[in-house]
């Protein structure tokens, strides 16, 4: 158990104190992003927490899409009373406060903060109480719903999950979107790792994309930070080892589209030096309009559909994974 | 446990690697993996879209090429197994790396692509090796006394051979060395499995008769293990030698 309790490779130093111990009974934190809206991040966080809940799991999905918030929705609940925002404020004391059950055996939903001014002025210190707070939840399995984007709270939730996967349509904006989403983890990771504070300059350089150094591609960066401290090269490279980011490609129509995964896996690997883990995809499927504007979860109302499969696959997977701690090293 | 300096970090170690696939993949699994890198690296391939350039790309399609070329012949492939995975033991490890030039200074040839890494074999060698230092001699033979030449085929322990060794740089330097040491062309066929018309032709330099410079490598590192000499000045020399010849010959109009 203790290995799937170990924090996550992705986890960020700075919140490292939240994330390392084993504070709670909590066996795994899921996180799902993707950087583009309306690539159905909610709909998926929703239905893996649906499913893991079946597999006698008690779970507890979060609205960490602050400001935007509607997990709930997707999960067949009225806005809530309490929220994330009303934690962070103080106004309630424990986050247990915010738990609420969404009718579902052993799922509960923390809505995502209504107002998006205290999201906005989220500092440091409270993302790393919150992570803290959500290792503490009386749950095996927390789902993170992470928002559109790439702010640096969404990369921080994202990199500080057991399990990080980022959700991608095969269509160019969607991939572009997710790239873009996967550069900010990546940089964020190694610039938050102490042993690369040497080469910080760098990594801040290639994130910003125009130097004067000709940084443009992680292999650009690894050749430079090589050239100032082979040692930093070193860690660059274990740290780079230890990433590993899960894919899901959704709303797939073809054998062509569930290949655009493999591809996109291909070229991570040749552009990061990264092994994405390419969980597997979800059919397209016109019904889950339907689910939506019944205000209905769609595991709910589509039990026997292929969408409702493929979700339960990955899902399995990914427990199986979890129950059967690996001999190798995360 | 690889060598230290600058080499790229997410560069393929191998063919297999470039492929995707491992070492004891079959024929199909290994054309199904050309098929999708193919289909990955493609100018209007969608997973490129945004991060990827049209020159990366093309370096990666030749790359998965150039790999599908060797690794779909059974005789090119096992030719291959034999230089870089050391015959039919499971490679689980990548065993010797081909280092490659980063994509900005590539220039047109897969051949070129291939340059010598800088202590290859320095693992294998460290313990056992029992040549003096490189710079401690100066590449020529003709300042030894060249005993007679042990015809006998009888293998004999090049271990049992200290003396000390000139780096060693070319085909007729090698070719002194081990009649030197009293190793037959024979046992290093046996123990290399590289054939013997290869090594005799590596020996002779005859560049005609040898196949692509990845093999050569492979064939050259092998020999410098065998016969416990650094491999690092003779690859590159002698590849150096082997390149200017080959453009040389293809410079040249018309050759019979």
């Amino acid at each position: 158990m203790a290995e799937t309790l170990a924090h996550s490779e992705w986890s960020v130093d700075p919140l490292k104190s939240a994330t390392a111990p084993a504070l709670g009974r909590v066996k795994q934190i899921w996180a799902i992003g993707g950087g583009k809206g309306g690539v159905g991040k909610s709909l998926i966080a929703s239905s893996m927490a649906i499913s893991l809940s079946r597999f006698h799991q008690k779970v507890v999905a979060i609205d960490l899409d602050l400001g935007g918030a509607n997990l709930h929705t997707t999960l067949g609940v009225d806005l809530p009373q309490q929220s994330l925002s009303d934690f962070i404020a103080n106004r309630v004391p424990r986050i247990d406060d915010c738990v609420i059950p969404t009718g579902i055996p052993n799922l509960s939903v923390i809505s995502g903060a209504q107002d998006s001014i205290g999201v906005m002025h989220l500092q440091n210190e409270h993302k790393v109480r919150l992570l803290e707070a959500f290792r503490k939840l009386d749950a095996d399995y927390v789902i993170f719903d992470l928002g559109a984007g790439t702010s640096s709270h969404t990369i921080d939730f994202f990199l500080a999950a057991d399990v990080g996967m980022v959700t991608v349509l095969p269509e160019p904006t969607s991939i572009e979107n997710a790239y873009r989403f996967i550069k900010s983890a990546f940089y964020r990771k190694l610039r938050s790792s102490p042993t690369m504070d040497p080469v910080a300059h760098l990594i801040d350089a290639a994130m910003e994309g125009k130097n004067d150094l000709g940084i443009k591609t992680p292999s650009d960066l690894f050749r430079e930070v090589n050239a100032v401290s082979p040692e930093a090269g070193m860690r660059m490279k274990e740290l780079i080892a230890g990433m590993q980011p899960r894919l899901v490609l959704n709303q797939v129509r073809t054998q062509t589209d569930i290949d655009v995964g493999f591809s996109i896996k291909s070229v991570c690997k040749r552009y990061f030096g990264i092994d994405i883990d390419y969980l597997g995809y979800l059919d397209y499927d016109s019904s889950v309009w339907q689910a939506v504007r019944r205000k209905k979860p769609f595991m709910v109302e589509f039990p026997n559909s292929r969408l409702v499969g493929n979700i339960d696959k990955i899902t399995h997977h990914l427990f199986r994974k979890a129950s059967t701690p690996s001999t190798i090293p995360r | 446990m690889n060598s230290f300096p600058a080499r790229g970090f997410n560069e393929a170690q191998n063919l297999y690697e470039i492929l995707e696939v491992r070492p004891d993949a079959g024929p199909q699994e290994i054309r199904a993996a050309y098929l999708r890198a193919k289909a990955s690296f493609q100018r209007d391939s969608l997973a490129l879209y945004s991060l990827m350039d049209g020159d990366d790309a093309a370096l990666m399609l030749r790359q998965v090429e150039e790999a599908f070329l060797v690794l779909s012949n059974p005789d090119r492939r096992k030719l291959y197994d034999q230089s870089y995975l050391r015959g039919p033991q499971p490679a689980v490890a990548p065993v010797i790396s081909i280092d490659r030039v980063p994509p900005m200074s590539s220039s047109a040839d897969m051949e070129d692509l291939l340059i010598p890494p800088s202590t290859d074999f320095s693992g294998t060698l460290a313990s056992e090796s029992t040549s003096p230092p490189m710079d401690a001699v100066t590449p020529s033979t003709s300042a030894m006394p060249a005993p007679a030449p042990m015809a006998s085929p009888q293998p004999a322990s090049p271990k049992s051979a200290p003396s000390p060794v000139p780096t060693i740089s070319s085909g007729p330097e090698l070719r002194d060395l081990r009649e030197r040491r009293g190793v037959s062309i024979d046992y290093l066929v046996e123990i290399t499995r590289i054939r013997k018309t290869y090594l005799v032709a590596v020996e002779a330099e005859n560049f005609e008769a040898l196949p692509a410079a990845v093999y050569i490598r492979g064939f050259l590192c092998q020999m410098a293990r065998e016969l416990h000499i650094p491999t690092e000045p003779l690859v590159t020399e002698y590849l150096k030698r082997l390149s200017e010849w080959r453009t040389a010959r293809e410079l040249s109009p018309k050759r019979k």
